[in-house]
């Protein structure tokens, strides 16, 4: 009786599995109609130190040079975000960016990314030369 | 440099990280100006050089305990987000005037408290003019508050992280802050030795121990001037 009372439960169980992924089928395979679009964003503080200038700079070059064309259809886009700004407020609360931050948001596949890579663009600042190239190759990887 | 920031990104060793990020803030240029000031204040006390290296290690003490506030604060579950928000946006602010007074109570331009002697804080200033320990321990635990754009992306955004992950602990803002403390004991304890067995030479210690004084007070004041100006988009 008591193994009988679990098969029972674990057929139910495996019906309501069965039922959920057929349930999810759709979703997965519905083709996503938004192309993929990577949003740049750089956050800052209302005062900015020479090393937050700078990573802004090397991005918009390395956007600028290696990227021009996803610029100018829209594919990829460079935002700068002051977080001490009202408007802001919840864009830098979604992020967690509390000052000086540098995010790709990426939209692939009808599904949203954000990839931090604050601490990197910080470690990198002071190398131009690598800064733009590993971030173009970052760039390249997620496209 | 770049082999520090390799040993700051690696997060299989956490410890090293941590040390290698103390060092990466202590020299970078917003808390450099207050580590100058630091150096300043504690290589005054060049009768004594021992007197200096443990001013120097209160100094880092006081770094490692407002270090480690914050950490235990995040690690309890306070948003990293507002509480990095409050510290980033407000650090030049406030430690601008604070310098500034300081600087002015070293050149003994103004006395807190106001009167003749007696008073708590006319005392409190004495203290810190005269004797180097407590005040060593307060401008620590002052000067780690202070972030700047990049030293609160290295903490808040680096080391506390690292601090709340499984392999972390509270033990990494401690290291963290010997890092940051490290340059300040270092040159501090070269200054004072060398300032004593300079002016031992020339027989004026108590002389140059005045012309060190006024210089930590002219390099607060510089310091305190140096942040007001960044705060107010001057640099």
């Amino acid at each position: 009786m008591k193994h009988l009372l679990h098969l029972s439960v674990l057929a139910i169980g495996l019906l309501f599995t069965a039922c959920g992924s057929d349930a999810q089928q759709p979703a997965k395979s519905t083709p996503s109609s938004v192309a993929t679009r990577i949003d740049v964003i750089e956050f800052h503080s209302e005062h900015r130190c020479a090393t937050c200038i700078n990573i802004e700079a090397m991005t918009r070059e390395a956007l600028n040079t290696g990227f021009a064309a996803q610029m100018k259809d829209g594919t990829i886009t460079f935002r700068l975000v002051n977080v001490e700004e009202e408007a802001n407020a919840k864009i830098a609360e979604e992020f967690g960016a509390y000052g000086t931050a540098l995010f790709l948001h990426v939209h692939k596949n009808g599904k949203d990314e954000k990839i931090d890579l604050t601490e990197w663009a910080f470690m990198k600042a002071n190398d131009a030369a690598t800064f733009k190239a590993e971030l173009t190759q970052k760039l390249r990887a997620t496209l | 440099m770049d082999w520090l920031r390799d040993i700051a990104m690696a997060r299989e060793t956490p410890a090293l990280a941590a040390f290698a990020l103390g060092v990466l803030t202590a020299v970078s240029p917003c808390p450099l100006a207050t580590n100058i000031s630091a150096t300043a204040y504690i290589a005054r006390e060049l009768k004594y050089p021992r007197a200096a290296l443990v001013s120097g290690l209160l100094y880092t003490l006081g770094r490692a305990l407002s270090y480690t506030l914050l950490g235990a604060i995040l690690y309890w579950g306070a948003s990293k987000f507002h509480v990095a928000r409050f510290f980033q946006s407000k650090g030049e602010l406030f430690l601008g005037p604070i310098l500034v007074l300081l600087g002015l109570v070293l050149l003994n331009v103004i006395k807190i408290g106001g009167g003749t002697g007696g008073g708590f804080l006319n005392k409190l200033t004495d203290r810190f003019k005269d004797r180097g320990h407590l005040g060593a321990l307060v401008l620590g635990m002052l000067f780690a508050l202070a972030f700047c754009p990049y030293s609160g992306a290295l903490f808040f955004g680096s080391l506390i992280p690292m601090t709340l992950a499984p392999n972390g602990g509270l033990h990494l803002p401690v290291i963290f802050a010997i890092g940051t403390g490290l340059p300040v004991l270092l040159f501090a304890g070269v200054m004072a030795y060398s300032a004593n067995q300079l002016s031992r030479v020339f027989n004026a210690v108590t002389r140059v121990e005045k012309v060190m004084r006024v210089v930590a007070g002219v390099v607060f004041l510089l310091t305190g001037l140096y942040y007001i100006g960044i705060f107010a988009g001057v640099f």
